[in-house]
C-alpha cells in the first residue's frame, strides 16, 4: 500500500498546485481586465478635459451654433453623473456624437481652420479619440483572454467555485463604434 | 484509402505552412529606416539610419520612419498602431518610440507616438510638424526634404533639456505576469502523468508514472533556467567589456542594467527596437 499512498499524496499535490496556477491565472487575468478598462477610462477623462479648451477656441467664432454645445454639455454632465462603467459608457457615447458633430460643424468655419490653436486641439483631440478607439480594443482583446480562462478547463471549475464570471466587451452604441473624423484637408 | 490520407496529411501541412503568411501582411523592419514605398535614395537612408542611430544613441529614443506601398485596407492610424505593436520601437518600460508612417500613394502621413514620449511629442506638435513642415516639401513631390526636415524638428523635441509643452494626462502601464509558464509548469507534470499511467500495473506504473514526470520537469525546468543563465551572464559579461573598451560607466544604471550595450559601439550601428509600446497617441493628416 506503501506506492500507492505515496502516489496518491504526490498527485493531490499535483493537482493543488495546478489549482492554485489556475486560480492565480483567473485573478491575474481579471486584474488586467481591469486595469485595461481604467485604461479606456484615462482617455475619456482627457477627452473631457480638451472639451472646455475646444468650446472656449471656438465658441467665439461658432455663435449661431448653440445646440451643439449645449448637447455636448449636457452629455458631459451625464458622464460625470454617471456610477455604473455600462451607465459611464452610455455617457460616453453620447459625448462622442455630440463632439462629432461640433466637428463637422467645425469645417464650415475656414477661419478656425486657419487658427493654429484651433488645429492644434483638433489635432489633441483627434489623437484622443484614436487613443480611445485603440485602449478600447485592447480591452476587449483583454476580456476575451479572461473568458477564455474563464469557460476553459480546469480554469471552468475554480471560475465557478470563486465566482469569476464572464465580462462583457465594449460595445458602442450602434453607429458610435466608428470616432468622429476630425481630419482637417487643408489643400 | 491510403492516398487519401496522405494526401489529408500534405493539405494540413500546406495549410499550416501558408497560414501564417496570410495571416500577418505586416512587414518587418531591418533598420532604422524602411523604405518599403522606394522614395527615398539609398545615399538618404544610409544617412537617416546614421541620424537615428546617434539620436538613440544620446537620447535612447527609437524612431522609425517607414514609407508603404499600401494600407493593407486598414486606416493610417490602425496601420500605424499594428505596426508599433508588433515592432516594439522604443525602449522596453521607457516606451520612447516614435514612428513616422508615410504612404506616399494614399498621400497620407503619420506619426504614432509611443506612450513615453506622449508628454513630449504632443499630439498638437505632431500635427504641427506634418501640417506645417511634411505637407509642403510632399506636396511638392521631395520626400527626402519633408522627411529630413521633420525629423530635425523631433530632434529638437527629444534633445535633452528642450522645453516640454504643459503636462497633459500622461499615462502609466505597468506589470505583465508570465502567467503562462505557471500554467505550464503546473499542467506539464500532469500531463506526463497521464500518460504514463496508462500502462498495465495500477499502482506501480502510476507511480513510476508521477516520479519520472517529476523527474522530467525539474530537469526540464533546471536545463531551461541554467541554459538562461548561461545566456544572460554570456550578455552581461560581453556587454561589461564592451562598456569597459568604451570607457562608459559600468554600474547598473549607466549600463541600463547590463543590457542594450550592444551595436551602439560603432556610433551606426543598429540592434532592433527594444519592445516599447504606444497606445494611438500622435496625429495624422492627409496632402
Amino acid at each position: 500500500m506503501k506506492p500507492f499512498l505515496i502516489g496518491l499524496v504526490a498527485f493531490v499535490f499535483l493537482i493543488g498546485f495546478s489549482l492554485v496556477g489556475s486560480y492565480n491565472g483567473l485573478v491575474t487575468q481579471s486584474q488586467k481586465v481591469d486595469q485595461q478598462w481604467a485604461q479606456v477610462e484615462t482617455q475619456y477623462q482627457r477627452r473631457f478635459d480638451l472639451i472646455p479648451n475646444l468650446v472656449a477656441t471656438v465658441e467665439g467664432v461658432m455663435q449661431q451654433e448653440r445646440q451643439v454645445f449645449a448637447d455636448l454639455a449636457n452629455a458631459r454632465a451625464n458622464y460625470a453623473g454617471a456610477k455604473t462603467v455600462d451607465d459611464k459608457a452610455a455617457a460616453a457615447n453620447q459625448v462622442e456624437s455630440s463632439l462629432g458633430r461640433l466637428l463637422v460643424i467645425m469645417e464650415n468655419y475656414p477661419q478656425l481652420k486657419a487658427s493654429e490653436s484651433a488645429n492644434r486641439l483638433i489635432d489633441e483631440l483627434a489623437g484622443t479619440e484614436n487613443r480611445i478607439a485603440v485602449e478600447r480594443q485592447r480591452f476587449n482583446e483583454q476580456v476575451t483572454s479572461y473568458n477564455l480562462l474563464v469557460k476553459r478547463f480546469p480554469g471552468s471549475i475554480m471560475a465557478g467555485m470563486f465566482g469569476f464570471r464572464e465580462r462583457p466587451f465594449f460595445q458602442g452604441t450602434p453607429g458610435s463604434e466608428v470616432a468622429p473624423t476630425v481630419k482637417f484637408n487643408i489643400n | 484509402m491510403r492516398w487519401l490520407g496522405r494526401l489529408l496529411l500534405f493539405l494540413f501541412f500546406l495549410a499550416v505552412s501558408v497560414l501564417p503568411v496570410l495571416a500577418q501582411k505586416l512587414p518587418d523592419y531591418s533598420n532604422y529606416v524602411n523604405d518599403f514605398a522606394d522614395v527615398y535614395s539609398p545615399q538618404f537612408e544610409l544617412d537617416l539610419n546614421q541620424q537615428l542611430s546617434s539620436l538613440e544613441a544620446s537620447t535612447s529614443s527609437q524612431v522609425a520612419v517607414v514609407t508603404i506601398k499600401s494600407l493593407e485596407g486598414l486606416s493610417i492610424e490602425e496601420y500605424a498602431v499594428k505596426l508599433f505593436e508588433k515592432w516594439g520601437i522604443g525602449q522596453k518600460g521607457q516606451d520612447n518610440g516614435l514612428l513616422l508612417l508615410i504612404a506616399p500613394d494614399d498621400r497620407e502621413v503619420r506619426f504614432e507616438v509611443g506612450y513615453g514620449l506622449e508628454p513630449i511629442i504632443t499630439d498638437g506638435r505632431a500635427g504641427e510638424i506634418i501640417r506645417n513642415i511634411i505637407f509642403p516639401e510632399f506636396k511638392k513631390g521631395d520626400y527626402q526634404a519633408g522627411t529630413q526636415a521633420a525629423i530635425n524638428q523631433v530632434k529638437i523635441y527629444l534633445a535633452p533639456g528642450a522645453p516640454t509643452p504643459a503636462p497633459s494626462s500622461s499615462v502609466d502601464l505597468g506589470q505583465a505576469l508570465p502567467i503562462i509558464l505557471i500554467i505550464l509548469f503546473s499542467g506539464l507534470p500532469i500531463y506526463l502523468l497521464a500518460y504514463l499511467s496508462r500502462s498495465k500495473e495500477f499502482f506501480t506504473g502510476g507511480v513510476a508514472g508521477l516520479i519520472l514526470g517529476l523527474v522530467v520537469s525539474g530537469v526540464l525546468l533546471g536545463l531551461g533556467l541554467g541554459i538562461f543563465g548561461l545566456l544572460l551572464d554570456f550578455i552581461l559579461s560581453r556587454n561589461y567589456k564592451n562598456l569597459k573598451s568604451q570607457k562608459l560607466p559600468t554600474n547598473f544604471w549607466g549600463s541600463r542594467g547590463g543590457f542594450w550595450s550592444g551595436g551602439r559601439s560603432g556610433g551606426g550601428g543598429f540592434s532592433g527596437f527594444g519592445g516599447g509600446r504606444s497606445g494611438g497617441g500622435g496625429a495624422s493628416g492627409k496632402w
